[in-house]
C-alpha cells in the first residue's frame, strides 16, 4: 500500500513565487487497484506522483510504500522501498537512447543488479507484456520505430524493474488512434492479469470511466474528489469544482434526455436501447 | 493557393538507406478551405505539412504557393509570407521573454514598419483572445494559452493559409477547445487552415479530409463520406469520431438515419 499522510509541498519557498502545488494531502493506495488522477493542468496531478516516486521530496508530511516511510535515513531501506515504483513520464520514448531495443529495455534492469540471465527474461517479458515481438524487435534501432512503438519500448523497459506500482503519466498523449487503442488495452491487461498496481494520469474521462476502479480529483493542490468514477461523475459539484466533464457518453446521455448513471460506451449503449425499446 | 503536383519525397534513415516519406502526390487547397489531414504515425502527414512552406523541398514534382514554385530560394520568403506553420509543441515555437515580442518576432523579420507591427500585434492577439496577457512571460501561460501566442505569431505576418501540426496534441481538453475554436474562427475569416491532427472529431467541420496511408492519397472526400465507411476508417488505423461510433452501434438495434456526424445530428435523432 502507498499512503501519504498531510503531504505539502511548497516550490520556490520563502521567495515572491512561493506556490503550494500540493496541499495538505492524505490518501491510501491498496495494492492491485486501478487508480486514476484527474485535474486541470497545475492542479498538481505530476508533483503528487513525482514525490510517490521518491522523484521531489514533500515539504512537510510522509509518504510510506509498504510501510517504509521514503525519507528513512536507512538507505537500504528507501531504495527498496523507491524500487517498487515504476514511473512512465509523459512522452517517455524521448528518453531513450541505446542503440538497439533489447539494450534500452535491459538498461535499468542491469543497474538494479540483475544478471544476464534474469535481465533477458526480463526484457522478454515486458516486451510480451507490451506487444512488442523479441525476436522481430530487439536489434533495431529505436529510430527506427512508429512513435507508438517507441513509447511501448519505453514502458518495456519500466515493466523490466519489475515495479509492483505502476504510475503512468498521459500514456497516450500525441499517439494516432490505433496506438492509442492497444496502448490502453495493453495498460488494462497487465491491471487484469498480472495484478499489478496502476496510477493512471489522464485527461480523457472516457478513458477514466472505461479503465479506472477508483478516481481522485486534484484540484490547486488539493483533494477535491475521492470514489468510484461512477460516483464522481455523478457528482457535479466535484466536477464543476475541478473544471472537469463528464465522459462523452454520459453527457449524450443527458442532451438526449434519457436519465441514466452510464459512464461507459457500453452501458450508455444499453440505456439507449432501453429506453427507446419501452416507446 | 497551394497545388502540389506529383510530389514524391525521399529521405534517408540511420542505415543510410533511401526511403520513400511521400509517393506521387498530387491535390489541390482552395482558398479559404478548412482541409484536414488524417493519418496514422508514419503515414507522411507532417512532411506534407513541411513541404506547402518549404521547410522541405519535394525530391521530384513540385509545389506551388499562388503560383510560385517552393523550390525557389529567392521567393522563400514570399512563400513563408503566405504560408505559416504552428507546430505541436508551445514551448519549442515561443522565444522572446514576453508575450508581445514573440509575436512581433516574425514581423521584425520581414521588415515592416514598427508602427504598423504595433497595430498588426495588437490586432493579432485580440483576434486570439490574448491581447489582456501581452505583458505576461510565455512560461506563466498554460498550454493552449502559449499555443495561441504562436498562432497570433503567424497571423501578424499575415499570411493567408496556416498550416497546423497537431496543435492540440499535448493540451488538456480546456487548452484543446480554446485552439480549436481560434482554429475555426480564423477559417471563418478567410484564412486558409490545414490541420493535421489524430483528433477525429476536430476535423468533422473541416471541408475535405485527406487520408494519407503510407505515404500515399488513400482518399479525398468530405468528413461525411469519410466518416462513413468504417471498415476503411479503421484499415487506415482511424477511428470514426464519437457520434458516428455511437450511431453505428445502434444501427445494429435500432432505426437510426444514416450519415450521421455530428452529435447534435445523433441527439436530434435520439430526442425523447
Amino acid at each position: 500500500m502507498i499512503e501519504l499522510q498531510n503531504v505539502s509541498l511548497i516550490y520556490a519557498r520563502k521567495t515572491p513565487f512561493e506556490r503550494r502545488a500540493i496541499d495538505d494531502l492524505s490518501l491510501k493506495i491498496d495494492e492491485g487497484s486501478f487508480t486514476a488522477i484527474a485535474g486541470h493542468t497545475g492542479s498538481g496531478k505530476s508533483s503528487l506522483v513525482q514525490m510517490i516516486s521518491g522523484l521531489i521530496d514533500p515539504t512537510s508530511g510522509k509518504i510510506f510504500v509498504d510501510e517504509i516511510d521514503l525519507a528513512t535515513k536507512d538507505r537500504i531501506k528507501a531504495r527498496d522501498a523507491r524500487r517498487k515504483i515504476g514511473m512512465v513520464f509523459q512522452y517517455p520514448e524521448h528518453q531513450l537512447f541505446e542503440e538497439t531495443v533489447e539494450l534500452d529495455i535491459a538498461f535499468g534492469a542491469k543497474n538494479f543488479g540483475c544478471d544476464e540471465v534474469e535481465t533477458l527474461s526480463r526484457v522478454k517479458e515486458s516486451m510480451s507484456l507490451v506487444g512488442l515481438d523479441f525476436e522481430k524487435f530487439r536489434n533495431l534501432a529505436p529510430l527506427e520505430l512508429s512513435g507508438g512503438q517507441r513509447r511501448r519500448v519505453a514502458i518495456a523497459g519500466v515493466l523490466a524493474l519489475k515495479p509492483k506500482y505502476l504510475i503512468l503519466d498521459e500514456p497516450t498523449a500525441g499517439l494516432d488512434p490505433s496506438a492509442r487503442k492497444s496502448m490502453l488495452d495493453e495498460i488494462s491487461k497487465l491491471h487484469r492479469k498480472k495484478n499489478s498496481t496502476i496510477i493512471l494520469i489522464s485527461h480523457s474521462m472516457d478513458d477514466i470511466a472505461t479503465l479506472a476502479d477508483r478516481l481522485i480529483v486534484l484540484s490547486h493542490g488539493k483533494l477535491v474528489g475521492d470514489g468510484s468514477p461512477r460516483t464522481i461523475f455523478g457528482n457535479k459539484k466535484i466536477l464543476d469544482q475541478a473544471g472537469l466533464a463528464r465522459p462523452r457518453i454520459s453527457q449524450l446521455l443527458e442532451k438526449i434526455g434519457i436519465d441514466s448513471d452510464a459512464i461507459t460506451i457500453d452501458e450508455g449503449i444499453d440505456a439507449i436501447l432501453k429506453t427507446k425499446g419501452r416507446r | 493557393m497551394i497545388s502540389v503536383e506529383n510530389v514524391s519525397f525521399d529521405y534517408v534513415d540511420v542505415d543510410g538507406n533511401s526511403k520513400s516519406a511521400l509517393k506521387n502526390i498530387s491535390l489541390e487547397i482552395h482558398d479559404g478551405e478548412f482541409f484536414a489531414i488524417l493519418g496514422t504515425n508514419g503515414s507522411g502527414k507532417s512532411t506534407l505539412a513541411k513541404l506547402f512552406n518549404a521547410l522541405l523541398i519535394p525530391t521530384s514534382g513540385k509545389i506551388l504557393v499562388d503560383g510560385i514554385d517552393t523550390k525557389l530560394e529567392d521567393e522563400l520568403w514570399k512563400i513563408r509570407q503566405r504560408v505559416g506553420m504552428v507546430f505541436q509543441n508551445p514551448d519549442n515555437q515561443i522565444i522572446a521573454a514576453i508575450v508581445e515580442d514573440d509575436v512581433a518576432f516574425g514581423c521584425e523579420n520581414l521588415g515592416i514598419d514598427p508602427l504598423e507591427i504595433r497595430r498588426r500585434v495588437d490586432e493579432s492577439l485580440e483576434s486570439v483572445k490574448m491581447l489582456e496577457f501581452k505583458n505576461f512571460a510565455p512560461h506563466k501561460l498554460s498550454g493552449g494559452q502559449k499555443q495561441r501566442v504562436a498562432i497570433a505569431g503567424v497571423l501578424a505576418m499575415k499570411t493567408r493559409a496556416i498550416v497546423f501540426d497537431e496543435p492540440t496534441a499535448m493540451l488538456d481538453p480546456i487548452g484543446r477547445s480554446e485552439v480549436l475554436e481560434t482554429i475555426r474562427k480564423l477559417n471563418s475569416q478567410g484564412i486558409t487552415v490545414i490541420l493535421i491532427t489524430h483528433f477525429m472529431e476536430e476535423t468533422i467541420t473541416a471541408d475535405r479530409i485527406l487520408i494519407l496511408n503510407r505515404g500515399e492519397i488513400a482518399r479525398i472526400e468530405t468528413p461525411r463520406e469519410i466518416f462513413s465507411d468504417a471498415t476503411s476508417i479503421r484499415n487506415f488505423g482511424l477511428e470514426l469520431p464519437f457520434a458516428v461510433e455511437i450511431a453505428n452501434r445502434l444501427r445494429k438495434k435500432i432505426k437510426i438515419p444514416r450519415n450521421i456526424l455530428t452529435e447534435s445530428e445523433l441527439v436530434e435523432a435520439l430526442k425523447i
